[in-house]
């Protein structure tokens, strides 16, 4: 099963955040420093949530770690979404110069997760993929 | 994406349909509501499906916010099988037979030779996509799709593995869970209480009466000539019985039970409970009757009938009692069934975590083992010790693989098992709730005094009704009456 990682500190995000990554059948992944970051096997992440305003993890590393310049091809690349409270910050502001696909700023609308979700997940393509497991499993 | 408010008791629950209807974020915007309600609520606006029970239950406690309230599942049709051997009288034609055919016809003993094509699929199985609101998205076929599973006694799967053959010549049924059986016949002049416990793997002809107090249990059909007085009857495939039942003597064990139809010329003081159809001559009275399928009987009274499709009949009267739709049939052996898929899926789910753990015992001695090679690539010589200890892992992994093996091959069968009893209770479901619309057609009167229960409405007639029928309307489980 594809997993979805999540950074982030605030509760009420993390959990909405799950809850819908669950139920669309991916396995939510929580991380709260940059040391596990090195546990997860990149081809196994689907994309990644990470709120650049927590201080836990430096996300320069998480990007460079996950799309840095040594991973190849541009069909290769993890989708990065930021997540922030205050879009005027300064580490907002830092963070925007360095490669991602949105910024989502909070509180976060699972409508919108869903809409980000369905374009970088491919996820009509997903249940055909997952039904000839089945199949495939059953012959 | 669409929205839609349901309004709850005490609150509202605003729905987001997202992905095309494939998934449906429920939110509490104000208010509370407790789990049933909002069940229930959701069900009546037509959401049936994929409901996460865990995602309600937050709602429940308060959660603000949208979460995932129900999502679209893969599930697969196991196709429509074909009974050969009924083609007179099926679901499909029920009606214009009832409006063209003559109950002088009727023969439910399906008498087969050894050879005969029983049961074919008259449509491929497939896989599809459901829908929280019902919709079924279609995938694709499922054409390897084995019906072995269907073939009961003395039948067998053809060569070409796609229709199920009789092997004897003898008389044939299907249950309700779709098991097509042949049996051969067996004639009897009588039977009585001095025969003890009639138990028979054959189908039955009784040459006359069945007698009062006698019991017979039968796997098969049941053909009897005369009268069955007073006893106990239970029967896998189809009664016919051409005098009636009739219990005078108001015996409290004197049942009928037949897993399929039941043909006959009366019921009278009888509790009679069929998996199909049951279609009588002349009457129904002082009777307790329940039927999956269709009724057809001229005159009822003073009996209270439960049936799960449609009521025929002529004169309905004396205070008789219908409960209509298919909720109100108890199927006695259903619950049994039900329970061994359950204990089934718990033996599948302690079996997978059983392998689990063996597959990490296996990793981590192949862990040990690899890093004691490690270690002996540095020695300068290997030492007797390390070989010993080596050899040990190696025994060790293979014993463990043997293991692991043996659960997997349990696994295999205890999922086959499963599938196959799964397959069964949705052969049952289709076939006693699919496009069944109950209806109570009354060609004569029903009278006054006489009650109709449906799942959210009580019809008492007050005043004698003729020409009517009476449908039950599934959204919201109430009655309505027209005229023929």
């Amino acid at each position: 099963m594809k997993k979805i990682l999540i950074i982030d500190r605030d509760s009420s995000s993390l959990n909405d955040i799950s809850r819908l990554v669950a139920a669309l059948n991916y396995e939510p992944v929580v991380v709260f420093n940059t040391a596990a970051i090195q546990n997860l096997i990149r081809e196994e992440i689907a994309c990644i949530f990470l709120d650049v305003e927590t201080k836990m993890i430096k996300v320069d590393d998480v990007v460079r770690y996950f799309n840095g310049p040594r991973k190849i091809g541009p069909k290769e690349i993890v989708p990065i979404y930021f997540l922030c409270t205050n879009p005027d910050s300064y580490f907002v502001s830092h963070a925007q110069k360095l490669p991602h696909t949105a910024l989502v700023t909070k509180p976060i609308n699972l409508e919108q997760i869903f809409e980000l979700l369905y374009e970088s997940l491919n996820l009509d393509d997903w249940n055909i993929i997952s039904l000839q497991i089945i199949i495939s499993f059953r012959s | 994406m669409s929205k839609k408010r349901i309004e709850l008791n005490n609150g509202l629950l605003l729905l987001t349909e997202l992905w095309g209807g494939k998934l449906v974020l429920g939110e509490i915007r104000y208010g509370t509501a407790k789990k049933t309600e909002m069940r229930s609520a959701l069900i009546k606006k037509g959401f049936k499906y994929g409901l996460l029970d865990a995602s309600i239950g937050l709602l429940e406690s308060g959660q603000k916010g949208q979460v995932p309230i129900a999502l679209a599942y893969l599930d697969e049709d196991p196709g429509k099988p074909w009974f050969h051997f009924e083609d007179a009288l099926n679901d499909d034609n029920f009606t214009t037979w009832l409006e063209s055919g003559s109950l002088d016809t009727i023969d439910f003993s399906y008498p087969v030779k050894a050879g005969e094509r029983l049961l074919s699929l008259s449509q491929t199985p497939f896989s599809y996509l459901r829908h929280p609101n019902g919709k079924k998205e279609f995938l694709e076929e499922i054409q390897e799709e084995n019906i072995a599973l269907y073939a009961g006694e003395n039948t067998t799967l053809n060569m070409q593995q796609n229709a199920i053959e009789a092997e004897v010549d003898g008389y044939a049924h299907h249950t309700i869970y779709g098991t097509v059986s042949v049996y051969p016949l067996k004639t009897v002049k009588n039977i009585g209480k001095m025969h003890g416990r009639v138990e028979f793997d054959y189908a039955l002809e009784v040459e006359q009466d069945i007698r009062s107090e006698s019991s017979v249990t039968l796997p098969s059909n049941l053909i009897v000539k005369g009268l069955i007085r007073s006893a106990y009857i239970r029967v896998g495939g189809n009664i016919t019985c051409n005098f009636g039942f009739d219990n005078q003597q108001r015996l409290e064990r004197a049942r009928i039970y037949a897993g399929q139809s039941i043909f006959s010329n009366q019921i009278l003081g009888y509790n009679v409970w069929a998996g199909m159809y049951i279609i009588v001559q002349q009457f129904i009275e002082n009777s307790v009757v329940q039927c999956m399928n269709s009724l057809v009987a001229p005159v009822i009274s003073r009996s209270e009938i439960k049936v799960g499709s449609k009521v025929f009949a002529r004169n309905i009267e004396n205070g008789t009692q219908i409960y209509l739709g298919p909720n109100y049939i108890i199927d006695p052996s259903l619950k049994s069934i039900k329970n061994y898929n359950r204990q089934h899926e718990k033996k599948l789910f302690d079996l997978y975590l059983d392998l689990e753990d063996q597959q990490r015992d296996l990793e981590f001695t192949k862990k040990k083992a690899l890093g004691h090679l490690g270690k002996l690539n540095k020695m300068a010589k290997a030492s007797i010790s390390s070989d010993v200890l080596l050899n040990r892992f190696y025994v060790n992994m293979r014993d463990m693989l043997e293991k692991y093996r043996s659960t997997l091959e349990k696994c295999e069968r205890t999922l086959s098992i499963y599938e196959d009893e799964k397959k069964q209770l949705a052969f049952y479901e289709t076939h006693t709730r699919d496009k069944k619309d109950p209806e109570i057609i009354v060609t004569g009167k029903i009278g006054s005094g006489c009650v109709i229960y449906a799942p959210h409405q009580t019809l008492r007639i007050r005043e004698s009704l003729h020409h009517v029928s009476i449908k039950l309307i599934a959204e919201n489980g109430t009655l309505e009456i027209s005229d023929l």
